[in-house]
């Protein structure tokens, strides 16, 4: 920058005079480069006045053009101003041209800035892109407001949903008038053997009007016909589309056609529409659900699934009072089977999506939030920039560009810049979206539905706006405010204003303390997580493997057949290398399925309607408790004598003794329960819990019935190994095969992915948080580091002064360390606040999300306090570094 | 906007720096270009005259008619380019008697006052 006297004679900083000539005309521009130039020579003539001439030159050929500019108007073209006759978008075009060249040419600043605002956008889109999908879209059926869940609940014993009674629900049905239809549904499997190996089919059946309901109709053939709803005309069936392709290579002619189910002849008639859907599971097979004469008058059994269209104009909230008070005088006229039972209606939407509710929104407003670190990062880094950039901005001003324009400018720089990171982070959001459900493919529900659609794009587009808005306005206000006549006399340190050094201060803290609140919340989850995982199930897992089998009725509708076929398989697997022990038990804990009976106790007054009690109900062979290692605590496992014939006995676990024998000894007692509720058993033991649902769950009562009194066609056979379980499969389908060629194996799980499976939404929470609250921990730390080493250059003098004076390196690291501490420290004051304020503020929302912490846990806050001061410190050793490094001669000289 | 019809001429008003600019075109007889109007005014008054002020009040007063420019001859400090001269033009002249006049004028008679600023 200096010229050196002497050596040739000092020449007038050539930036300026070319500005002059390039944009006054010639007439202005000989005699103003006459005159700047003599007046330059005066001042270089002058002892050491050469930077004084440099910068004379500068102030008067900014100040002259600017004067001169406004005299004639008409003759400039100026490419800082707007011009008059331009259109506007003309304008904008020039300032995104002028923006994307100025950002090429500083390409470090532009690569980190665009990665910080991809990584940031791309989170927000594609967390949007999900809760858009899940909870905003609607469902792709005809006036998707109207289908309606329909369920029974019964809140004195704690059950707010409820599967439905089939005579309940032909009351429903008979005299709702809230719905248009009301239909039964339900899902059931079927044994298909037609296609060489034998194999268990997904069906999805419903009462007459179910498929109209949901625009269920076919794509080729038939809907079922009324009379196909009645017992014994109802063998019909509809394919599924991707299993008529597959096993009728998509021929019309299938129609009509018979084909074998469960060993009974059905008639095809139809085939479902390739891209109709109900439920996330691909299904193979539509059937009429035919209610039988017995389950007509069932009022007791609960098994149904209902749903319903309301008629046009009728409102959510009518339709469930006139259901209440249908349910009230069902209770009045059937108080035995009613007594307690209400009926709750709920929005097809949202009994599908609303538990993802509060996930979505933490996640919602954790991705808000990297996204203002991000904001705020880019903000330091746009000030730090217009300092660098104060002379170009001042020549703007100084040839015409008023506040606004510049300001304008700034932004559309700025704006260039947004829509470069939103570009990218919409690639990361695509990116990131498909490879989670591709990961997690059962996770979410609707995840077909999850994409980038224009609704997205349309929303990553105003992200991008309001990014630059926020990143862009305060650093393009504060250097429109410049005064640029005091930035040119400033010469070299220019415009380094102390407002500017308090903003990027600001924004630091802020940083600082938006990253401790994604950090809290993510060590919250964390700890939540961590929690669950070492709750133990009161079963074992690993090395197990569950093989679930049902058989098909009427081939297995003797009871002794079934137990011939489950032991004999058993036997058989028993057998095989590899396998160390075998169980059979109806249904696997944490598999998803449940069977709750109600019990009564022999020599106790019966229950009044309503106050029945009830448990979880399991039927299982004697090797169960042993094999799932489930302790017996008093009294015996069931044995090999517990068959026909002998006297019937039962199992109970420890919460079902102390909730109904407090003070009694229970071995011996008798009680009634399970599918056969005339049967008196004999409690003969007492066994652990087992965790059922999850393993959040409470404690509840459980009972068990040995499998040789009462035989089950749908088990699940267990094995257990040395070695990796998942390679036992092909021995579990051998064995049954052994048995019987035609049974089909519905599906096999180890018990290991069984319970990683229940706990996938808690680990991915967790896991998701945890990366949101590390990228707002980088940010942070990269905006510490930029803020304190800009500091240390800027304060690169007075270190020198100061070690010149005596001061050693520890005295400036302290000096400099002490800077980025007291901003960690309000940071982390600020962050430390509204974390604690905001889990109060959303304990409603957390809470159930949480095991066993409090959204304000202390010892987690404090942890994570802890990591981010570390960070943060590491990010200012490095510039603290450079500053004792200061060599106090250079640092003097150069000013 | 209504003007005084006080005089024959419209009345020709200047501003303060109008004023002075013209009066060191005055004493620079045919030598007034930027740089010495800006070492004249520089030398006597009390102001910090910018370049930029200069031209912004030169080029006002030639749009009112009251100096006119010849482009002079170029100079070797001038890296060989040419002077922008300045002369009064009538119009200038009549401009200057009249606020130099009212000046006058006005300070008549204030000699001790003004003095005791």
């Amino acid at each position: 920058m200096i010229g050196r006297a002497g050596t040739r004679p000092p020449e007038p900083p050539r930036l300026a005079r070319a500005l002059v000539a390039r944009l006054l005309p010639a007439r202005d521009r000989e005699f103003l480069l006459g005159d700047l130039e003599e007046g330059f020579q005066a001042r270089a003539a002058e002892p050491g006045g050469a930077t004084r001439a440099r910068q004379w030159y500068w102030r008067a050929a900014l100040a002259s053009l600017a004067a001169l500019r406004r005299r004639d108007r008409a003759e400039w073209r100026p490419h800082v101003q707007r011009v008059k006759g331009d259109s506007v978008m003309k304008n904008i075009l020039r300032d995104v041209r002028q923006g994307a060249r100025l950002l090429a040419r500083a390409p470090g600043f532009t690569v980190v800035a665009a990665l910080t605002l991809a990584l940031g956008i791309g989170a927000n889109t594609a967390i949007f892109s999900v809760t858009y999908a899940i909870l905003l879209k609607p469902l792709p059926y005809t006036q998707p407001d109207q289908i309606m869940l329909v369920n029974e609940n019964n809140l004195s014993r704690g059950w707010t949903s409820f599967s439905v009674s089939p005579a309940n629900f032909l009351d429903w049905r008979a005299q709702a008038t809230s719905f248009s239809t009301l239909a039964a549904y339900g899902s059931r499997t079927l044994n298909y053997a037609g296609g060489g190996t034998p194999e268990r089919l997904r069906a999805l059946t419903g009462t007459a009007g179910f498929f109209e309901i949901l625009d269920g109709t076919p794509l080729h053939g038939r809907g079922f016909r009324p009379d196909e709803f009645e017992p014994g005309k109802d063998q019909v069936v509809i394919l599924g589309h991707a299993f008529w392709q597959r096993e009728f290579g998509g021929r019309v002619d299938a129609i009509n056609k018979p084909i074998t189910l469960n060993g009974l002849p059905y008639t095809i008639v139809g085939v479902m529409h390739e891209r109709w859907r109900f439920g996330g599971r691909e299904l193979s097979l539509f059937l009429p659900r035919a209610l039988t004469a017995g389950e007509q008058t069932a009022r007791g059994a609960h098994f149904l699934n209902v749903i319903g269209r309301l008629k046009p104009g009728v409102s959510v909230d009518a339709a469930r009072t006139e259901l209440v008070t249908l349910a009230a005088r069902l209770e009045t006229q059937y108080p035995d089977t009613n007594k307690g039972w209400s009926i709750v209606a709920t929005p097809l939407l949202e009994a599908a999506v609303g538990g993802f509710r509060p996930t979505l929104a933490v996640l919602l407003g954790a991705v808000g939030l990297v996204l203002l670190v991000a904001c705020a990062n880019l903000a330091n880094m746009h000030l730090a920039r217009a300092t660098g950039r104060s002379r170009e901005i001042a020549i703007r001003a100084a040839i015409g560009a008023g506040r606004l324009r510049i300001v304008q400018q700034l932004l559309t720089e700025s704006l260039v810049l947004a829509c470069a990171g939103g570009a990218l982070g919409l690639l990361l959001a695509y990116w990131g979206t498909s490879s989670f459900i591709a990961a997690y493919p059962n996770l979410l529900p609707r995840s077909r539905d999850i994409g980038i659609d224009t609704t997205v794009l349309a929303f990553t587009t105003g992200l991008c706006i309001l990014t630059a808005l926020l990143f862009g306005l305060a650093p393009a206000v504060a250097a429109a405010r410049t005064r640029f006549n005091e930035t040119l006399k400033d010469g070299a340190r220019a415009g380094s204003g102390r407002l500017r050094g308090l903003m990027r201060s600001a924004l630091v803290v802020t940083e600082v303390a938006l990253a401790l609140i994604l950090l809290a919340g993510a060590g919250i989850l964390l700890k939540s997580f961590a929690q669950l995982a070492r709750v133990d199930p009161g079963f074992q897992t690993d090395h197990r493997l569950s093989a679930f089998t049902i058989l098909p009725q009427p081939k297995y509708a003797d009871p002794l057949r079934v137990v011939d076929f489950f032991e004999r398989a058993a036997a058989d697997m028993a057998g095989s290398p590899g396998v160390q022990s075998v169980a059979l038990t109806s249904i696997v804990p944490i598999s998803g399925s449940d069977e709750i009976y109600s019990i009564e106790f022999e020599g106790r007054p019966p229950l009044a309607p309503g106050k029945g009690v009830s448990a979880l109900y399991y039927v299982v062979s004697p090797q169960y408790f042993k094999f799932m290692g489930i302790p017996v605590l008093k009294g015996r496992p069931f044995s090999d004598e517990d068959r026909e014939g002998t006297p019937r006995v039962a199992v109970v676990n420890d919460t079902f003794v102390k909730l109904h024998f407090p003070n009694e000894d229970p071995i011996g007692k008798r009680i009634r329960m399970g599918r056969n509720g005339s049967i008196v058993r004999e409690i003969v033991g007492v066994v652990g819990n087992v965790k059922h649902y999850a393993l959040t769950d409470k404690a509840t009562a459980q009972m068990y019935e040995p499998f040789r009194q009462a035989p089950s066609s749908a088990m699940s056979i267990l094995l257990k190994t040395g070695s990796d379980p998942s390679a036992l499969a092909a021995t579990v389908r051998a064995s049954v095969q052994r048995v019987d060629p035609e049974q089909p194996v519905a599906s096999v799980i180890t018990l290991d992915q069984m319970v990683s499976d229940a706990g996938a939404l808690p680990r991915v929470q967790a896991g998701l948080m945890a990366s949101l609250g590390a990228i707002a921990l980088l940010l942070a730390a990269v905006g510490l580091y930029g803020v304190m080493a800009y500091s240390v250059s800027q304060r690169t003098q007075e270190i020198g002064i100061r070690m010149t004076l005596g001061a050693n390196r520890s005295t400036v690291l302290r000096m400099v360390l002490g800077q980025a501490v007291l901003l960690t420290s309000i940071g982390l004051i600020i962050g430390l606040a509204g974390a604690v304020a905001l889990g109060r503020v959303l304990k409603s929302v957390l809470e159930p999300m949480l095991f066993e912490v409090k959204p304000t846990d202390s010892t987690t806050l404090a942890g994570v306090a802890v990591i981010l001061a570390v960070v943060a410190l590491c990010a200012a050793v490095i510039p603290a570094r450079r500053a004792t490094r200061v060599d106090p001669i250079q640092a003097l000289r150069s000013s | 906007m209504s003007f005084k019809s006080s005089a024959a001429a419209p009345p020709l008003y200047l501003g303060e720096f109008e004023l002075l600019v013209l009066l060191a075109i005055l004493r620079l007889d045919g030598d007034a270009y930027g740089v010495t109007i800006k070492s004249a005014l520089d030398g006597e008054t009390s102001r910090d005259v910018t370049l930029g002020a200069i031209y912004k009040t030169l080029g006002r007063l030639e749009d009112k008619g009251y100096v006119s420019a010849r482009l002079g001859d170029p100079t070797p400090q001038r890296g060989g380019r040419r002077k922008k001269l300045y002369r009064l033009d009538p119009l200038g002249h009549r401009a200057l008697k009249q606020s130099v006049a009212d000046l006058r004028r006005l300070t008549r008679g204030l000699g001790r006052a003004l003095e005791a600023l």
